[in-house]
């Protein structure tokens, strides 16, 4: 095996390896304010608040009855809110 | 099977767990936003039950949206957990001191008045430090504590200022002195299923979890056990959490909550109360 051929090898480990440690999210949808990827769990329930590693928005995760993905402004904290 | 759904306006930590423990008992709630619901008040209430399911588990955020579709589920021959009467009671702190009152339960001195004057003169019959709340409100939000006269007339004052009407009811409690943390009890029904010290953080004196409060296991004294569930008897029973303080001479129940956050409890304590609410939820169903 020469040196290119390992380096390869190793590359496809680590990918491997890596792949195994991070479950892959089902969708990346883009952060409507400031366009940065906005990861959405494979779990996700409907009525999930995500927030946006960027600029700190929160947004409603709705999925639609044939399992389409929108994302919605969260609603503001009102002031009946609570338990 | 029975079916049961749970309405939300916001799915947290506690809905999923609610959720994922009923799919562990191989029930499938019906998941119900409450943002997108409208209810035609005259429609068949056996089409409603239809949509519902036979029991309803409502955990909306907003207590007005909740109380109100509480109400209307109800009328509709529904089972609500919790109904409107507990949850009507739970939500306004003087409703649920004048029901604790009644049932004898052990609560700290109460003083209610309806305008600044009013006020005032509460405040010099009570005495110094005092604590001013919102008779609605949640998260410990508008809760003053009033050390002397001139911290109640600012505080009295910026009250008048906030056009909300409820906010014009002025409530206050004597200041217990207490260690710096309170109880919770989680009351399922007939049964106290776990109890939780709840400290208060750095800088702020009160102990909600959502002002950064932490959550430490308590064991259920048989004293502890007795309190909870004649306090939540007194607001009509359900799925409630009883918020108390360890003041010098007994323990004096302040609060029972009716849409319960119950994740710090689960952290402290390890029960799975999740579970334990969709056991009642699934027992209180239609038959």
């Amino acid at each position: 095996m020469d040196f290119k051929q390992y380096e390869r090898f190793i590359r496809k480990s680590l990918s491997f390896y890596k792949s195994t440690l991070r479950r892959a999210p089902t969708l990346i949808e883009k952060c409507p304010e400031c366009d940065a990827d906005l990861e959405i769990p494979d779990d996700v329930v409907s009525g999930e608040i995500v927030s946006c590693p960027d600029c700190g928005m929160d947004y409603e995760v709705h999925v639609s009855e044939d399992g389409k993905v929108e994302l919605r402004p969260a609603e503001i904290e009102g002031e009946d809110w609570g338990e | 099977m029975k079916e049961i759904s749970l309405i939300y306006d916001r799915i947290r930590w506690e809905e999923k767990a609610l959720i994922q423990a009923s799919r562990r008992i191989g029930l499938n709630p019906k998941l119900v936003d409450s943002k997108e619901l409208y209810i035609n008040t005259m429609e068949d209430p056996s089409k409603t039950r239809v949509k519902f399911g036979e029991a309803v588990i409502q955990r909306c955020i907003s207590y007005f949206r909740g109380l109100h579709l509480t109400a209307t589920l109800e009328s509709m021959g529904l089972p609500v957990i919790n109904s409107f009467n507990v949850s009507s009671i739970c939500g306004n702190k003087l409703l649920t001191t004048l029901a604790l009152i009644k049932a004898g339960v052990p609560s700290p001195k109460t003083f209610v008045a309806f305008t600044e004057e009013g006020a005032f003169k509460a405040l010099e019959n009570l005495g110094y430090p005092a604590v001013m709340k919102p008779v609605v409100g949640s998260w410990g939000r508008l809760i003053a504590l009033i050390k002397d006269r001139d911290s109640a007339q600012g505080l009295i004052e910026s009250r008048k200022e906030m056009k909300n009407a409820l906010l014009q009811i002025y409530y206050f409690q004597e200041y217990v002195e207490r260690p710096p943390r309170d109880i919770r009890i989680m009351v399922i029904g007939n049964e106290v299923i776990a109890a939780s010290y709840r400290y208060s953080p750095q800088n702020d004196w009160r102990t909600n979890v959502a002002r950064g409060g932490v959550s430490k296991p308590c064991s259920v004294t048989h004293e502890l056990e007795e309190l909870a569930l004649k306090a939540a008897e007194a607001v009509g029973g359900g799925v409630l959490a009883v918020d108390c303080m360890e003041s010098p001479s007994e323990i004096l129940v302040h609060e029972v909550n009716s849409t319960v956050e119950f994740r710090g409890l689960c952290s402290a304590t390890h029960v799975d109360i999740a579970k334990k609410i969709i056991d009642y939820a699934v027992g209180v169903a239609r038959g």
